[in-house]
């Protein structure tokens, strides 16, 4: 149709105009995948280390037994579990552990402690902090009571490799214990909320303490593919009604908050950008439109109508769209790609002490390109309304007087 | 076959403290074929007169009736299909949409019409063999000399069949060569085709080809010439 | 002269420079909204975690917090008091006993933290009354407790039951007592909740044989601001034997999530103002356009081109500075909105924030500081924009441009 030919035409004529409009959408496409990717890549990181070194894919439980570490809520069947689990051809390994709430004992200080128990080699498999040790060994050492601690842990005990320290814990029998121990290791992760609170020694050791036969207060569980995370944990649940059994989405509070309170943070982020994005072309636009006053004018007077005079400038802004929405997410792809392999280096603030690397790397999925391409295809049109309508306004008199 | 037919029109604006009458009470009629030039100095009404009969703009009262039809009784939207179909416009400047070719600006009307396409292209053809810029169908009007562009004015202006054309200053950014040929070419489609031309001018050179002249002072007219 | 003519013009295309006007100031209230809405949140973030409790100040023996044992104590005197309170800043202090203890049941034991207090201060600053959810708030003669909801439901004890608590005291000397629960606190966040044990500061003497002791005195500020000078101000009036602490060191772990999340932000920033600047750009781009013949014939009629530069300069110069002043008072009701009006984080985030005592909205802050600010980087970023029709026009060809 001729209205088309003429739109297309015009957004040539006017360089400066189409020039401005182009850039500003392009630029904001640009600006709303690239934010989103660099959220994305943020949550990416803080899982990975999360799951790697401190929860695995997926953990089981005596119902209860994470609000308070009590030591009596015991898996008794863990050996008939841990069977099932290991013939899974989905699970990678399993290793179970003996969790204790207690005291740690220094010369300096004393204070609470979650001392986890395990088997080294089997916990190899499922957590990847054997090779975050900084000093010492994992439970190499021929120490008879050996306890891998963190440096943070050393610093505020004033302790070091061979330092000895008490630990006091309630049995189940509710009587207090206490023992000693010798650090023979001592690990560093990216968090130092879990490292404060979190060291490891032999699973027998725990297990006496306690005065426990057998059973275990968690098993943690390393999948083939973490995607199975989810179907595995139902599976489980199912076979196992009595046990809580919970992938690692569910694992961690923060886990969950985090991520939603990101979307929506992100929302109002994009929101926000969105806003200046429609706010500049309706400005251009605007500009444009009072600009063509004369041509507007006399295409009206030779009998053009109202709603031909809209739809050519509304066809204006589709054109500009559809060459500036390409050009946009060209440049988004290629920026989340050169960004997504040398990553974006935050390390100016101390993020290692709250669990998140330093360096994020952006990442973006094909859907959410396609979202951010649409939204700001709907704001460029939007943001035209205002100005094309204006246009109609135009008395062809006005405009001609102007001769 | 009155074309035109103005009773008692008059246009005011109410700017300052004393209200002026741009168009005082002015009451004519123009027929089919004419080739008519309204003058006067500036100031004198002219243009806005033109206007009202053009269905540029509305008068304050009094009528106006093209071919029949009272504008005054017509709405924004009605006017503009009214100007499409009845009214041809050659402008002093700016006639053309700039992005379009001659043959482009052309059809144009019978485009925003619903012409179908032989025959648009037919017509086209014709009209700008009359206007004798066959040359130059396919350049745009940043291509060609201002003569050339107001010879594609009319052509396009031509194009609906027009009950008339309104001329405001055609020949004002001419050289006098191009003015005296876009002139003679008005004259002659006047005089074969039958076509209605009223003209908005300072110019000599369209007074002189002129068979009736009204001239306007201070909104009414002081003077009704035909020669 | 060229100012007068800048100014003129400014004001003989009215809708040009609306247009121009407008950009600026939507650019200032955007960038005002994301930053006052982070600042906002960082706000809360540290009301609901220093604030009340802990206090924006902390007054300790030299040594405690290293140590954070009871042989780091020090006596209240009437002169480090005199010293306080000549600082008008201050709106309460509350000195305390901070020690640890297991607190045990029959069957179950817990390690909590014990705090001796100042009854009748602590309920007029800290309004630690009002977090009394069962049974009645301590009298300073009382020998009994008030222990927090996660703590009685662990110990699963309520009021009127009895406790024993076991520690070690001053100079390691072992502390025990028996006492009953008087009330039970509801402290928003569960870390707090399920640790927490209260004892009026007679009682702690007893226990801890601090013998008038005390290691902390908790000093409450309007704003945090205020804690961090008065931290400093204190740090050099009183002697060696003491140490003032800001929030800021007393909650490393949340300067730190605020610093990184500041970081963060900065990334958003940028992102954000890509966008604008390019509207401004834009924007002057525009009009440049629109006014080309009129450039052309201030040139042609003789007007030097750096004098041309120069005014048209000096005019985006102003209308940047009178944006940005006016984008201060456009962006003050849309922040105070989101002020009244939070943003909410959603049913499940909202309970679980709730859990932790922190708001569950993203609020905007309402600090003039960040609406200064962000008015000043905008109307620097866009005269600094303007350099380049400046330098375009320093090239203007008179004729060419009249004739477009």
């Amino acid at each position: 149709m001729m209205l088309l030919k003429v739109a297309w035409k015009n957004i040539w004529r006017n360089k400066v105009r189409s020039f401005v409009v182009i850039t500003a959408l392009a630029l904001g496409l640009w600006a709303g995948v690239f934010a989103g990717a660099f959220v994305k890549g943020m949550m990416q990181s803080k899982v990975k280390a999360l799951v790697h070194t401190e929860i695995s894919h997926m953990q089981i439980h005596e119902p209860g037994f994470r609000d308070e570490y009590q030591g009596t809520y015991v898996i008794e069947n863990n050996d008939a579990v841990i069977q099932s689990l290991q013939q899974d051809e989905r699970v990678e390994a399993v290793s179970e552990r003996l969790i204790s709430m207690g005291m740690l004992q220094s010369a300096r200080k004393t204070s609470a402690l979650r001392l986890v128990g395990v088997n080294p080699e089997l916990e190899k498999k499922v957590s990847n902090l054997h090779e975050m040790l900084v000093e010492g060994s994992y439970f190499e050492s021929k120490v008879k009571r050996p306890i891998v601690l963190s440096q943070k842990t050393a610093e505020e005990y004033d302790i070091k490799m061979g330092s000895k320290v008490v630990f006091t814990m309630q049995d189940i029998h509710g009587d207090m214990k206490s023992a000693v121990y010798k650090v023979v290791g001592i690990y560093k992760t990216s968090n130092n909320m879990y490292d404060k609170m979190t060291a490891f020694v032999p699973f027998e050791l725990i297990q006496k303490m306690y005065d426990l036969d057998q059973g275990s207060h968690e098993i943690a569980v390393w999948l083939g593919d973490h995607e199975n995370a989810e179907p595995v944990a139902a599976d489980y649940s199912e076979k196992f009604k009595e046990l809580e059994v919970l992938p690692w989405l569910d694992l961690s509070l923060g886990l969950r908050m985090m991520t939603s309170a990101i979307d929506i943070y992100l929302y109002v982020i994009v929101g926000i950008i969105l806003a200046a994005l429609l706010f500049v072309v309706l400005n251009t636009m605007l500009m444009a439109v009072l600009e063509r006053t004369r041509e507007i004018g006399m295409l009206m007077a030779i009998g053009m109508d109202k709603a031909r005079v809209f739809r050519m400038i509304m066809y204006e802004t589709i054109f500009m769209s559809m060459v500036g929405v390409p050009i946009g997410l060209f440049i988004s792809w290629l920026s989340v790609t050169v960004f997504g392999q040398t990553g974006i280096d935050l390390s100016a603030a101390e993020y290692e002490n709250l669990g998140y690397a330093s360096i994020i790397y952006p990442r973006m999925d094909f859907q959410s390109y396609v979202v951010v391409a649409i939204m700001v295809l709907v704001m460029a049109c939007v943001a035209s309304l205002y100005p094309a309508i204006k246009a109609l306004r135009l008395k062809p008199v006005e405009a001609i007087r102007k001769v | 076959m009155e074309v035109i037919k103005t009773k008692n029109l008059t246009k005011t604006y109410d700017d300052g403290a004393v209200p002026v009458h741009a168009v005082n009470d002015v009451s004519l009629s123009i027929a089919e074929g004419e080739f008519t030039a309204v003058v006067g100095p500036s100031g004198s009404g002219k243009t806005t007169l033109l206007n009202i009969i053009g269905g540029l703009d509305r008068p304050t009262s009094g009528s106006v009736q093209v071919d029949g039809q009272e504008l005054r009784s017509l709405n924004e939207n009605q006017l503009i299909k009214f100007r499409l179909d009845n009214i041809g416009f050659v402008f002093q400047a700016y006639n053309l949409i700039p992005v379009l070719t001659a043959k482009e600006n052309t059809e144009f009307i019978m485009l925003l019409q619903g012409v179908n396409e032989k025959k648009r292209h037919e017509r086209v053809m014709q009209l700008l063999e009359e206007v004798g810029i066959q040359e130059q169908a396919n350049k745009r009007p940043g291509e060609m000399s201002g003569g050339q562009q107001q010879r594609v004015a009319v052509a396009r202006a031509l194009a609906s069949q027009p009950k008339f054309v309104l001329a405001d200053e055609p020949t004002a950014n001419l050289d006098s060569k191009s003015a005296d040929n876009l002139l003679d070419l008005m004259l002659k489609l006047n005089k074969e085709e039958n076509v209605t031309f009223i003209f908005s001018t300072h110019d000599q050179r369209v007074i002189d080809r002129a068979r009736r002249v009204i001239t306007l002072v201070d909104g009414a007219i002081s003077s009704d010439i035909t020669k | 002269m060229i100012r007068k003519l800048a100014w003129r013009n400014i004001w003989r295309n009215k809708r040009r420079t609306l247009i121009t006007l407008t950009m600026i100031i939507f650019a200032v209230v955007l960038s005002t909204l994301m930053m006052s809405i982070k600042e906002g949140v960082y706000e809360s973030m540290i009301k609901s975690s220093a604030g009340d409790y802990s206090g924006y100040a902390q007054i300790h023996a030299k040594g405690y917090w290293e140590d954070r044992t009871l042989e780091t104590s020090f006596t209240l005197e009437p002169e480090l008091e005199k010293v306080i309170q000549n600082h008008p800043e201050v709106n309460g202090y509350m000195p305390r006993v901070d020690g640890f203890a297991l607190a045990a049941t029959d069957s179950i034991t817990k390690g909590s933290m014990v705090v001796g207090v100042d009854v009748e201060a602590e309920k007029k600053y800290s309004h630690l009354d009002e977090r009394v959810s069962d049974g009645e708030y301590l009298s300073p003669e009382d020998d009994a407790i008030l222990i927090g909801e996660g703590l009685a439901e662990y110990l699963k004890v309520g009021v009127g039951d009895t406790i024993v608590m076991l520690g070690s005291g001053y100079h390691g000397m072992t502390a025990v007592g028996k006492y009953g629960i008087k009330g039970i606190l509801n402290f928003g966040s569960p870390e707090l909740s399920k640790q927490l044990v209260f004892l009026p500061m007679r009682a702690a003497d007893v226990f801890f044989a601090t013998c008038g002791q005390i290691t902390t005195i908790a000093l409450k500020t309007d704003k945090p601001e205020d804690g961090i000078a008065l931290a400093d101000a204190l740090g050099g009036e009183l002697g060696e034997e003491y140490e003032v602490m800001d929030w800021t060191e007393l909650n490393p772990d949340l300067v730190t999530l605020i610093e990184s999340d500041r970081v963060e932000g900065y990334v958003f920033m940028f992102i954000l103002y890509m966008v604008i600047s390019f509207g401004i750009f834009g924007t002057m781009l525009m009009m440049m356009a629109e006014r080309r013949r009129e450039f052309g014939v201030l040139v042609a009629v003789g007007m030097k081109r750096a004098k041309l530069a120069r005014m048209v300069w000096g005019e985006i110069v102003t209308l940047s500075i009178l944006g940005a002043f006016f984008g201060i008072f456009a962006a003050f009701p849309v922040c105070w909105y989101f002020f009244k009006y939070p943003i909410s984080y959603g049913e499940e985030i909202s309970k679980m924030a709730e859990e932790y005592g922190m708001e569950a909205v993203l609020r905007a802050s309402l600090d003039p500081g960040i609406f200064i600010q962000q008015a000043i980087v905008v109307g620097i970023v866009s005269s600094l924009i303007a350099l380049y029709p400046m330098f375009k026009l320093l090239k203007v060809n008179a004729v060419e441009e009249m004739r477009s």
